[in-house]
């Protein structure tokens, strides 16, 4: 009874490749904890008595990362079975990156530019990264998607969506 | 009878209530279907629609969604060897074996009825044990409801199949997102930076969306166009309904599936994929002919099927008596609820029964249609498969950020949402599991706040815990599911959550 999504067995390299992934996360998580143990200590003690405070919970966590975050980098130091392959940096990263950079893009586009004016090269741009090439298909995928949502959200559902430099046009 | 289940049979049988179940169902099994799109996600994406919608048409569209996803995924696992949804993995070993002796017609015409019985048999179980459960339920003091959610957290667990310190690491993280803003006891601002945003916390939505859409959307990047139209032009369906011998060799499996299916939706993480497997593993002991398990057999088929469809049923079990969820899906569901004003638990039968049994008898109403739409609409549905990547993820893309800005209309809510989607990008990166701070974040607030009203009522004397029957029996339970899911783990095959 094989699974038809079962994964392949990992490599050597790629195992290391996650060894070394491990160690890193579990670093920065330590630091997250400090930081997170850091900001509890701040909070304020408001409370009755024998009776526990609001940074009651958030020690408890901390407690928590810190001891799993160990036990992680305890792991990658001693413990050599991981229990999977890493992934390489390849094709599908980069065009992973270049799509989180439209994003951060057309986050900061949006207030400025509206919603219209920045979804339109939004969409062509991850258009581009799927695949497409072909100019006609580009421009009238964007323009109709980037129009499609508008009039939907903005009209069917009265989703305020922000105009922008439209603002005067749209109204 | 009782008069909440005449008005929720009435609620759920208006016009709008029912056009919304089709439209969900509808959309469910072209969600189910496309290889690359997962029943959360698709809840997810269509939740801030749901936001202009009364809460029973709102819970009506989404719980369509998720019986017609479960079927959907069924038809690429068939038709394309890849499997639509995990839980239609199992479906694969013998679907595509029929569809490549030119059988696609007759295998998709089982996995529906099978399905449909399925469905049926997890809406009764429904019907007849969430009423019960719930009134049981009310007796539960915060000490009960502490150990009961805590009992809920250790869910985790098996969704920690590869690294069971990673899993508890992602809760962690979640439950320490959920600090973040008034804390529920005093209302005291925590981690918020002074920044007025941060005070009501993060919204559970824009975190969904980041962490299961994005990630998702990145997926794809790299999955090519899909079939494409050659391919599905060359998918040919014969005859779709079952004949007469192929219902009588399914009744087994499908009392198998069914079964199994309801029983293991109950259970905290045990979810579709596992107990499709299992009822595969089942009907294949049972059955007089074993050797044609795997080269195509009907029974092969219908046994997965009606038990993922079984598994939905099961799931809103704990979900609505509880407010504990059984898998990603109804942990998303239980999001939603809590959007539109509603607390899943016991107090919802008591409070809005007529809501409660408006939400059982729309999963019926869903289980119906989606049996007559999968019917009636397989062979255009098919045709979808050619759907082109290119257009189908920008539009998903830019329904991500409209979920979170449609939320509060603000902006920092999608900033949040990018935020949540590199985390979950992150945690991909180092195979560790969303889904436990997906759980983390449904039950962190609650968990904080039964855990803190109970030490304050006993004078922080941790014993009330323990002196509780009914909490010692909810601990007790947690030991022997941190048990049971690190043996299901073990079962289960090898596939991303949703």
């Amino acid at each position: 009874m094989e699974s038809p999504q079962r994964a392949r067995p990992a490599t050597a390299s790629g195992k290391r490749l996650m060894w070394r992934r491990n160690l890193i996360a579990a670093l920065v998580l330590l630091c997250v904890a400090a930081a997170y143990g850091y900001f509890t200590t701040q909070l304020p003690s408001r409370t009755l008595p024998n009776t526990p405070d609001p940074a009651f919970f958030p020690w408890i966590n901390t407690a928590m990362l810190v001891v799993l975050a160990a036990i992680l980098l305890f792991q990658g130091l001693y413990d050599k079975r991981t229990e999977s392959e890493a992934t390489r940096w390849g094709a599908r990263q980069i065009a992973t990156l270049l799509a989180l950079a439209s994003f951060v893009l057309y986050l900061l586009a949006l207030p400025v530019l509206g919603f219209l004016l920045a979804t339109i090269p939004f969409v062509a741009a991850l258009m581009l990264l799927f695949g497409e090439r072909r100019p006609t298909w580009l421009a009238a995928g964007s323009v109709g998607i980037s129009v499609f949502f508008f009039v939907i959200f903005s009209h069917a559902f009265n989703v305020f969506l922000p105009r922008g430099l439209l603002q005067g046009l749209l109204g | 009878m009782n008069p909440d289940v005449l008005q929720g049979m009435a609620q759920a049988g208006q016009f709008l209530t029912l056009a919304t179940t089709c439209v969900g169902v509808l959309l469910g099994l072209i969600v189910g279907m496309i290889p690359g799109m997962t029943i959360s996600t698709g809840i997810i994406v269509l939740l801030p629609v749901t936001f202009v919608l009364p809460p029973d048409i709102s819970i009506a569209l989404l719980l369509g969604l998720y019986v017609g996803g479960m079927t959907g995924g069924s038809f690429s696992a068939v038709l394309l060897n890849i499997p639509g949804t995990p839980s239609a993995s199992a479906t694969a070993i013998d679907g595509y074996p029929m569809a490549a002796r030119g059988e696609a017609g007759r295998a998709l015409g089982l996995a529906i009825t099978a399905s449909f019985t399925g469905g049926l048999f997890s809406f009764l179980c429904l019907y007849l044990i969430a009423p019960l459960l719930a009134d049981v339920a009310l007796e539960f003091r915060t000490p009960d409801m502490f150990s009961l959610l805590f009992f809920g957290l250790t869910i985790i667990c098996s969704f920690a199949a590869q690294s069971l310190v990673k899993g508890l690491l992602s809760g962690a993280i979640g439950l320490a997102i959920v600090t973040i803003g008034q804390d529920p006891v005093m209302g005291t601002a925590r981690f918020t930076f002074g920044n007025v945003n941060l005070m009501a916390g993060v919204h559970f939505l824009t975190a969904m969306i980041g962490l299961f859409a994005i990630p998702q959307l990145m997926d794809n990047l790299t999955a090519g166009r899909g079939p494409g139209k050659a391919a599905v032009a060359q998918m040919k369906l014969k005859s779709i309904l079952p004949t007469l011998d192929d219902l009588k060799a399914i009744r087994l499996p499908v009392t198998i599936g069914s079964l199994t299916g309801s029983f293991l939706g109950v259970l905290p993480g045990a979810g579709g994929p596992i107990a499709a497997f299992l009822s595969y593993d089942y009907s294949r002991r049972f059955s007089k002919t074993p050797d044609e398990f795997g080269h195509g057999c009907a029974a092969g088929v219908a046994a997965p099927e009606a038990a993922n469809n079984a598994v939905t049923g099961g799931a809103l079990i704990p979900m609505m008596t509880l407010g504990i969820p059984g898998d990603p899906v109804t942990a998303i569901l239980i999001g939603a609820l809590i959007i539109h004003g509603l607390a899943p638990g016991p107090l919802l039968f008591m409070e809005r029964g007529d809501f409660a049994y408006g939400l059982i008898f729309s999963f019926l109403w869903a289980n119906i249609f989606n049996f007559a739409i999968a019917l009636a609409c397989l062979r255009l549905l098919v045709k979808l498969l050619a759907t082109p990547r290119v257009l189908l993820m920008p539009s998903i893309a830019v329904l991500c950020v409209i979920g979170s800005y449609a939320l509060r209309n603000n902006f920092f809510d999608v900033y949040m949402m990018l935020f949540f989607g590199v985390l979950g990008l992150a945690m991909r990166w180092l195979n560790m599991p969303v889904v436990p701070l997906l759980l983390a974040l449904v039950l962190g607030a609650p968990l904080e706040e039964h855990l803190r009203v109970a030490l304050t009522s006993s004078q922080g004397n941790v014993s009330v815990f323990f002196t509780s029957p009914i909490s010692l029996t909810f601990l007790c339970l947690s030991v022997v599911s941190v048990a049971w899911s690190l043996f299901a783990t073990r079962l289960r095959p090898v596939t991303h959550s949703g």
